[in-house]
């Protein structure tokens, strides 16, 4: 487990957006990740079929195994590469196994059914994954929405009850005041009313925040430098305050403000730890926006933790359980790597689908699009 | 405070009884004013008002039925000399400069009224206008700006809402592309990053309520 600091570029902790260093490489080609996964599909392809013969296999045998490699590139990526692997696996089938045209314009009728079977189970496999994934996703739109639309009615509703109440109980309290005589009391009362005012003042941007989502920028990589430094100030003086830095790779894309409200959250609690109970001397935040996914990486070069402590969770530590719940409620993939003495790194990894909400898996159709549109 | 002066009448107007309470109550311990009827609504406020033909008036902004500045520019405009305060909760220019329009004289945050009441009431009804200076440094930053349209305001309220902009164009039966400019000029205009900040931007400068 010794993944620490192979990061690339970094930055310091200024939160000035210029500092941020971006890493081109990682905006990874679409067409060359399909193309590779398409490869490696037919190379899977010719590893079966040439296995076949020394292994003595039934063709019903060697079909279900091409069958396997096409969900599996389906899986992978995409309706279009899975249908090109699909058609392979038809031709290397016929040509090795189900010779279809042996004499010319004479062709088996049972391999064409076999063919056709196949093609057709195929399809249907692919076709059934990608809408289980499509209604999964839209789940989780909506919900993210219904959350949104929860948020906005509790603040609204704090706002309309709460605080109007405070203020006005402030008149009544004031009235007190302006009866009392001038002296101790009266002292006394106008500094609590003073608190108080502060306090509905203090609540009043809570709700707001509430309101408009808690990361007020919509760069994820501003907030964890702003956070890094937040915690960073609160710790200064104490001996051993860590270095902060964030990198980002690849464009950053717009989130739903409920996902990157999750994601803000999950990833605060980790630097938080990382700040307050690892000792480290070193604090990396590395972003990572690619079609594919939405990665954050935190890792630090503290202390560690007892990788059975971080297996069973115990309740409130670190706040792990509920790192663990936000993700899963979000369709992200949080996953940590620790040891004693050598330091912690966790990682979120996001579906693309999810995090960029719009934008679909990677596939050759997303190519075109993209040229379509001259993005 | 001469006794022989008579006492300001004080129309008070909010859709919140609890505050209507506490500005009673302090009202009440003042021998130089006095509160002659209340309103829980626009509405509601003009008739009091016709009634009563008060000093000073203190309006709330949101209300059921009819809000704050609908009732003031109804009320300006039937009494030109009314003098009226705004009590809000909130700091945005744009809401400011509306008020103002609809003829406000003053310009209270709610937060300060404990402090500043009295005094705003004695002021305006010496024919004084008042800005708290939080608020006067708001307006002057902005003074400058392009407002949005109301277009643009409407599409900003609908982002508020959570709403994506295949919903936005249908709930305002424009295109999407429509939408996507809006949404482009919005951004420029209030100097935001995104929607989200954007909507942030839109509640602090009280072009959108919460």
């Amino acid at each position: 487990m010794g993944r620490y600091f192979r990061c690339g570029a970094l930055m310091s902790t200024a939160p000035d957006k210029s500092m941020i260093k971006r890493l081109p490489e990682a905006e990874r080609n679409v067409f060359w990740l399909a193309v590779a996964q398409l490869l490696l599909g037919i190379i899977g392809l010719a590893v079966i079929t040439f296995a076949a013969v020394p292994l003595y296999l039934q063709p019903g045998a060697i079909s279900l195994l091409y069958l396997i490699v096409v969900v599996f590139v389906s899986l992978r990526s995409g309706f279009v590469s899975s249908v090109v692997v699909s058609l392979a696996a038809v031709f290397c089938l016929n040509y090795y196994f189900l010779p279809l045209s042996s004499s010319p314009g004479r062709k088996n009728p049972l391999a064409i059914v076999a063919t056709g079977t196949f093609l057709i189970t195929a399809w249907v496999i692919t076709a059934m994954v990608a809408r289980v994934r499509k209604l999964t996703e839209a789940q989780l739109a909506l919900r993210f929405e219904e959350r949104l639309a929860e948020r906005t009615r509790i603040a609204r509703e704090l706002h309309d009850t709460l605080l109007q109440s405070f203020q006005a109980l402030m008149l009544h309290f004031q009235t007190v005041n302006n009866l009392l005589p001038p002296g101790k009391a009266k002292d006394a009362l106008e500094q609590a009313l003073d608190r108080a005012d502060q306090a509905i003042v203090e609540g009043r941007e809570a709700i707001q925040n509430l309101r408009s989502s808690t990361t007020l920028t919509n760069e994820l990589a501003q907030a964890m430098t702003e956070l890094g430094q937040e915690l960073g100030a609160a710790r200064d003086g104490e001996r051993g305050s860590a270095t902060f830095r964030v990198s980002v790779e690849g464009r950053p894309r717009e989130l739903h403000p409920i996902l990157r409200d999750d994601i803000y959250r999950i990833a605060r609690e980790a630097v938080r730890n990382a700040f307050q109970h690892a000792r480290a001397s070193k604090i990396e935040v590395e972003i990572t926006y690619s079609e594919r996914l939405l990665r954050l990486r935190i890792r630090d070069d503290g202390k560690g933790v007892d990788p059975k402590l971080l297996d069973a969770g115990r309740d409130g530590h670190w706040g792990l359980p509920g790192m663990r719940e936000r993700a899963e409620e979000i369709g992200a993939q949080l996953e940590i790597w620790s040891e004693v003495g050598a330091g912690t790194e966790v990682e979120l990894r996001i579906p693309g689908s999810i995090a960029y909400g719009t934008s679909p898996r990677p596939s050759v159709f997303a190519l075109f699009r993209k040229k379509a549109t001259g993005l | 405070m001469s006794a022989d002066r008579p006492p300001i009448r004080v129309l008070s107007v909010d859709d919140h009884p609890l505050l209507r309470e506490g500005v009673a109550a302090l009202l009440e311990g003042q021998p130089d004013m006095t509160l002659v009827a209340q309103a829980s609504n626009g509405r509601e406020a003009i008739e009091q008002f016709r009634i009563h033909r008060p000093d000073v008036t203190l309006m709330d902004l949101q209300m059921p039925e009819m809000n704050g500045v609908d009732a003031m520019i109804a009320i300006s405009g039937e009494f030109p000399g009314a003098r009226i305060i705004v009590l809000t909760t909130y700091t945005g220019d744009v809401q400011v400069l509306r008020a103002l329009k609809a003829g406000a004289r003053a310009y209270l945050l709610k937060g300060l009224l404990r402090k500043e009441l009295l005094d705003t009431i004695r002021l305006v009804h010496a024919g004084q206008k008042r800005m708290p200076p939080e608020i006067a440094t708001e307006l002057a930053e902005h003074a400058t700006d392009d407002a949005l349209s109301s277009r643009e305001v409407e599409v900003l309220r609908l982002i508020s809402g959570g709403n994506a902009n295949k919903e936005i164009a249908a709930r305002l039966s424009i295109t999407e592309e429509t939408v996507k400019g809006h949404i482009k000029n919005i951004l420029a205009k209030l100097d935001a990053n995104d929607r989200t900040h954007a909507v942030t931007i839109g509640l602090k400068r009280g072009i959108i309520d919460l």
